[in-house]
């Protein structure tokens, strides 16, 4: 089974996206299973893991019914507000659903990333841990030191950064991310997303030999089996259609790499971190 | 006496209640005369919460606390029983069960409301079988107004989150998870009082751990726990005081836990139990003890199913 690790579904009425403005007129509409099922038809890939747009416990049940009606979603990454002290209780009803894989914590929309180093939320990780959760974490890589102090902390997280933690691609710069996500590779319940590079790098100029270096880092420490192909579609229609996504991957992959770690890159590792 | 609200039933509670369990093992007619004098202190006291449950004696304690209650003015009471448990084995949260369980407890306690219901030590079965069966009964009991309030009781504190996720509950009842020992239902304050959802904090002596006497033969703790709790209590002892006037007046004195849970069937005991709740603390002594327990801090032992208990343990 061939699987889009990470992509986003939104219905903008909702009302509570946030983020999503009339400025990005390629964003600001409607995105919904009919829209992506050309793309995923063209590219033989069976399902997707759609994850949360929104920071509300509104738009994780919404996904949750749509993933009810449509047959492409494999599952659904919803959103939880580890410092709401009612976390677990919303974590428990959602787990109930057989569509509902794990949750995304949004350290990007932190104003201070350190605060994921509380006692509280660390305490809420290590619940997680414990209870061997998929954790998806979006992060930016200026706030990676954070990260590795959490996952120094709950060394056992079953997690997975997204979009290779958005390096800074389109000024060229490498470190301190390099060191950083080699640090995290170390965790070997740790994984990572190959999504969303497209736009980390200048929307308009992007040259595929520039995303080279950062995916064979990442295939060089998380190995062939923690790592996730996702389109990060449709947030990657800002600087690429789905076809250059996965011709921006294709070029960067190690002519090493043997079909059978292509078919866990694109579905097998998926599958088996989200336990579907 | 001191009274605190019971989160949002509204309900002014005593700052000590009492729990009828000691009722349940009353057999001869002077211990049964001795356990309503007991109740009678506890109530002319001013306490105002009763607990029991149809498991204590087997149907005994409920049997015991209704002859004591008779002659009281029912509206300055209020009572809590349970239902779901029905002896070490016996668990039945079927509708059906609980619906008739009711009836049969307001008989025994010759009433004709309880102003709270509990589904007793809900961990020992699968939630749904509380989901399907037990939740339904507590809405209708509550529409044909036999119960005031409802809500669940149990040891791992990972169930109130499981059975909070799914219906709104006006109360909970934690034993063992607030005392000297063991203050980790502190990590469940902020979702209870978010909720709005009162709270009763039991066995303030953890089952008898923080006593001079060992602790009874089935006592789940682990022996570095019973040791530890015994060095305490041997502690207090040679200082000339009760361990149990420490915990007693440690679990009381914190205004976010509305009321607190004591058991016995001897009116000295209870007297003596009050006495203590309006006393100052020995803060000195206070740090002493917490200081000897620190060891085992916060460490309890399973309860029921693995799936409640996974969670108390991160906790």
């Amino acid at each position: 089974m061939r699987i889009d690790g990470h992509q986003h579904y939104w219905k903008i009425d909702r009302g509570d996206y946030g983020w999503l403005s009339p400025e990005q007129p390629v964003l600001y509409r409607n995105y919904l299973p009919a829209d992506l099922l050309p793309h995923l038809k063209k590219h033989q890939i069976d399902k997707t893991i759609v994850v949360q747009a929104a920071p509300t416990l509104e738009e994780t049940e919404y996904l949750l019914s749509l993933s009810t009606a449509d047959d492409t979603i494999a599952g659904v990454v919803g959103w939880l507000d580890l410092n709401d002290p009612a976390y677990r209780i919303h974590y428990e009803r959602f787990s109930r659903h057989p569509k509902f894989l794990g949750f995304r914590i949004m350290i990007q929309e932190m104003a201070d990333e350190q605060d994921i180093l509380r006692p509280h939320f660390v305490e809420a990780v290590h619940y997680f841990a414990a209870l061997d959760v998929p954790v998806d974490l979006l992060v930016v890589s200026r706030q990676l030191d954070a990260l590795v102090k959490l996952l120094d902390l709950v060394p056992n997280l079953r997690g997975v950064i997204d979009h290779i933690a958005k390096p800074r691609i389109a000024d060229g710069i490498m470190d301190p991310w390099k060191s950083q996500m080699q640090a995290l590779a170390a965790h070997s319940k740790l994984h990572c997303k190959l999504s969303g590079m497209v736009t980390e790098a200048d929307h308009q100029h992007w040259k595929k030999e520039q995303f080279t270096e950062y995916i064979q880092h990442i295939i060089r420490h998380f190995g062939t089996d923690r790592i996730l192909f996702g389109s990060d579609w449709p947030v990657s229609n800002m600087a690429a259609s789905y076809d250059q996504v996965m011709e921006v991957l294709f070029e960067a992959l190690p002519a090493s790499m043997t079909d059978e770690e292509r078919g866990r890159l694109f579905g097998g590792n998926a599958k088996a971190f989200y336990k579907l | 006496m001191k009274y605190r609200k019971l989160g949002k039933t509204g309900l002014d509670v005593s700052v000590l209640s009492y729990g009828a369990s000691a009722l349940g093992s009353v057999f001869r007619d002077i211990s049964k005369e001795e356990g309503i004098r007991a109740v009678h202190t506890a109530v002319d006291a001013g306490i105002n919460l009763i607990d029991v449950s149809p498991f204590y004696g087997l149907t005994k304690a409920e049997t015991v606390l209704g002859e004591a209650i008779r002659e009281l003015p029912r509206d300055k009471l209020l009572l809590s029983s349970k239902a779901g448990r029905y002896g070490s084995d016996d668990f039945d949260f079927s509708e059906q069960r609980i619906l008739s369980s009711v009836d049969e407890s307001l008989q025994r306690l010759g009433t004709d409301y309880l102003d709270i219901l509990l589904l007793h030590d809900i961990e020992f079965v699968p939630f749904e079988q509380v989901l399907h069966g037990a939740y339904p009964a507590l809405d209708k009991l509550k529409q044909q107004g036999k119960i005031r309030f409802f809500g669940v009781s149990g040891l791992p504190l990972g169930l109130f989150e499981k059975a909070l996720a799914h219906k709104e509950l006006d109360v909970v009842l934690s034993y063992c998870h607030y005392s000297l020992n063991d203050h980790s239902l502190l990590h469940l304050l902020p979702l209870l009082e978010q909720r709005g959802v009162g709270l009763i904090n039991a066995s303030p002596l953890s089952m008898g751990l923080l006593n001079l006497r060992k602790p009874a033969e089935w006592h789940p703790a682990s022996e570095e726990i019973k040791r530890i709790c015994h060095h305490a209590a041997e502690y207090c002892a040679e200082r000339g005081t009760d361990i149990a006037k420490l915990a007693i007046q440690y679990s009381t004195a914190n205004e976010r836990i509305p009321t607190t849970l004591v058991s016995s069937a001897n009116p000295d005991n209870i007297r003596r139990n009050i006495e203590w709740t309006e006393g100052p603390i020995d803060e000195q002594l206070l740090k002493e003890v917490l200081g000897i327990l620190a060891p085992i801090h916060n460490q309890t032992w399973i309860s029921g199913r693995p799936e409640y208990n996974l969670a108390s343990e991160q906790s």
